[in-house]
C-alpha cells in the first residue's frame, strides 16, 4: 500500500470499519511511515473539527428560552438549521421542558425486554430519527389532554390536524383521531398507515357516564397488552386525549379501550380497533 | 433563593425521604423524554444523573435564579444530552496505546475555563462553518461508523472518487482552522 492509499483510507481506519485485510495494509504502513503519521493527525483533527455540535448546556438555555452563553446567536441559529443532530436534541430537550411544565400529562412506563442489550445509535440515524414530531413523544405513547396535543404540535411546528367530523374514521396525515362511539364499545376495524404520526382518542368521560376514574389500555389482535392498563389523569379541560406514536407500534391489529375504574370497577367504556399498515 | 427551594435541597441532601422522593420524581419526568436514547443503560443513567444532581446541589451552584425545579430540570437534560452524544460517538482507533502520545485535538478547549471554553467552541463551530456543506455531511456518516463502501453505495458515488473528496474536505477543515485560528498547534 502507498502512502496516497493509505492517507485515504485514514478516516475509515479510524472509525474501525475497514476490512481485517485493509486494516492491517494501513498499519504497517503507518508503522514504517512517519509522513503518513502526520497525515493521521491531520485526520484526527478533521475528525473533531467535523464532530463540532452546539454545547449541551446552550442547546438547554436555549430551549428554556434563554440566550445561550459564550456562543454568538446567529452562529447557534445556523448551526442548529444544518445539524440535524442539535435540531433533535433541541428537540427533546424542549419535550422534557413540556413534562415538567404540564403536570398533568401522565407518562407510560418503558418497556424493555429482558436481558436484550440494544445496539446503542449513531448519532446521525438518531437523529432523523428523533427530528420533527418523534423526538417529541420518542416513547411508545403517552396521555394528553387535547390541549396539551396541540401544544405539542406548535412546538414542533407541525400542520395542523384535519378538523374531524364526528364519528367518521380520520387520515389526516398527521392525527388520526377516534371519536368517541355512540355505541360504546366499537368493532368497526380502522386503518391506519404509520406514516401518520400519531392515531388520538378523544373522550369526553362527563357526557357519557357515571365514572370519574378512568384507565387506558392497548392491547393487540391476541389480546396481549401492547401497553398496559394505566390510569387516566383527569385534564383540565373536561376531555381525554390518548396519543400514540405509531412509529413504535409493529404493523398489526390493535384494541385501544377506556376503562371506568371507581371503587375497583373495571368497566369498558369506550373501545376503537384499528388495524396498522405499514 | 426562594425559602421553600432552599428548604427542599436542604432536606434531599440530608436524605430525608419525601424530599428526596419528590426529587426522584422530578428527576425521572425530566430524563423522561432521553429514555428511548438510553433504554440499554437506563438504570446507570439515572445514577449519573443523581450524582450530578448533588454534586451540584452540593457544590452550592444551584443559586436561586430559577426555581429549583427548572434547575432540576435543566441539569437532567444537559445530562442525558452528554450521555447521548457519549453513546453515539465512535471511538477512534488508536495506532499504538501504548506508542504515541494521543493529545487532545483541542488542547486549548480542555485547559480553558468555562468562559474560554464558551469562546473555543464558537470558534470551532465557525471553523466548521466555513466547510462546504457537502463535507459535514460526509463526515458525519463517517462519524456514524460508515465503511467507504456503504457510504459509495449510498451516495452512488465511485469509492475512490469518494476517498478523494473525504480527503479534499479533511484538507478544508484543517485549512479554515488554521485562518480561524492561526495561534492553534496541531
Amino acid at each position: 500500500m502507498n502512502c496516497q492509499e493509505a492517507i485515504e483510507r485514514l478516516p475509515w481506519w479510524l472509525n474501525g470499519s475497514l476490512e481485517p485485510a485493509e486494516r492491517r495494509e494501513v498499519e504497517e504502513h503507518l508503522g514504517a511511515c512517519a509522513p503518513c503519521r502526520e497525515a493521521l493527525g491531520e485526520t484526527r483533527l478533521a475528525w473533531e473539527i467535523y464532530a463540532q455540535h452546539i454545547p449541551s448546556e446552550a442547546l438547554v438555555a436555549y430551549a428554556f428560552d434563554e440566550r445561550p452563553e459564550g456562543i454568538d446567536p446567529a452562529l447557534f441559529e445556523r448551526h442548529l438549521a444544518e445539524c440535524p443532530q442539535c435540531a433533535a436534541e433541541l428537540e427533546l430537550v424542549r419535550s422534557s421542558r413540556l413534562l415538567g411544565e404540564h403536570d398533568e400529562v401522565a407518562v407510560l412506563p418503558q418497556r424493555r425486554a429482558p436481558g436484550r442489550q440494544s445496539r446503542p445509535e449513531r448519532g446521525w440515524q438518531a437523529a432523523t430519527l428523533a427530528a420533527g414530531l418523534t423526538g417529541l413523544i420518542a416513547i411508545g405513547g403517552w396521555v394528553a389532554n387535547v390541549r396539551q396535543v396541540r401544544d405539542l404540535e406548535r412546538v414542533a411546528a407541525a400542520g395542523k390536524p384535519a378538523v374531524q367530523a364526528a364519528g367518521a374514521p380520520a387520515v389526516s396525515g398527521r392525527y388520526v383521531f377516534f371519536e368517541p362511539s355512540t355505541r360504546g364499545v366499537s368493532e368497526e376495524v380502522r386503518e391506519i398507515h404509520k406514516s401518520d404520526a400519531y392515531a388520538s382518542l378523544t373522550f369526553n368521560p362527563t357526557s357519557r357516564d357515571v365514572y370519574h376514574e378512568h384507565a387506558f389500555q392497548l392491547r393487540n389482535a391476541a389480546g396481549v397488552d401492547v401497553m398496559p392498563e394505566s390510569r387516566l389523569r383527569p385534564p383540565n379541560d373536561g376531555v381525554y386525549s390518548v396519543v400514540l406514536l405509531l412509529a413504535s407500534l409493529p404493523p398489526g391489529d390493535y384494541v385501544l379501550s377506556i376503562f371506568g375504574t371507581d371503587n375497583g370497577a373495571h368497566v369498558e367504556l369506550d373501545s376503537h380497533r384499528f388495524r396498522l399498515v405499514p | 433563593m426562594q425559602a421553600e427551594d432552599a428548604d427542599l435541597v436542604e432536606r434531599y441532601l440530608k436524605g430525608e425521604a419525601p424530599a428526596v422522593g419528590t426529587v426522584d420524581g422530578w428527576i425521572a419526568r425530566a430524563a423522561y423524554p432521553y429514555q428511548r436514547r438510553l433504554l440499554h443503560r437506563w438504570d446507570d443513567v439515572l445514577q449519573d444523573i443523581h450524582l450530578e444532581v448533588t454534586r451540584l446541589l452540593m457544590q452550592g451552584k444551584f443559586r436561586g435564579e430559577s426555581s429549583f425545579k427548572t434547575y432540576l430540570w435543566r441539569v437532567v437534560s444537559h445530562t442525558c444530552l452528554d450521555q447521548i452524544r457519549a453513546d453515539s460517538r465512535v471511538k477512534w482507533i488508536e495506532l499504538d496505546p501504548g506508542d504515541e502520545a494521543e493529545e487532545p485535538a483541542f488542547p486549548a478547549a480542555a485547559e480553558a475555563g468555562h468562559g474560554e471554553r464558551s469562546e473555543v467552541k464558537d470558534l470551532l463551530l465557525r471553523v466548521l462553518e466555513r466547510v462546504p456543506a457537502e463535507c459535514r455531511e460526509l463526515w458525519r456518516m463517517i462519524h456514524a461508523g460508515l465503511s467507504y463502501r456503504e457510504m459509495s453505495a449510498r451516495l452512488a458515488v465511485a469509492e475512490g472518487t469518494l476517498r478523494v473528496r473525504v480527503l479534499r474536505c479533511r484538507e478544508k477543515a484543517v485549512a479554515a482552522r488554521a485562518e480561524l485560528w492561526p495561534q492553534a498547534t496541531v
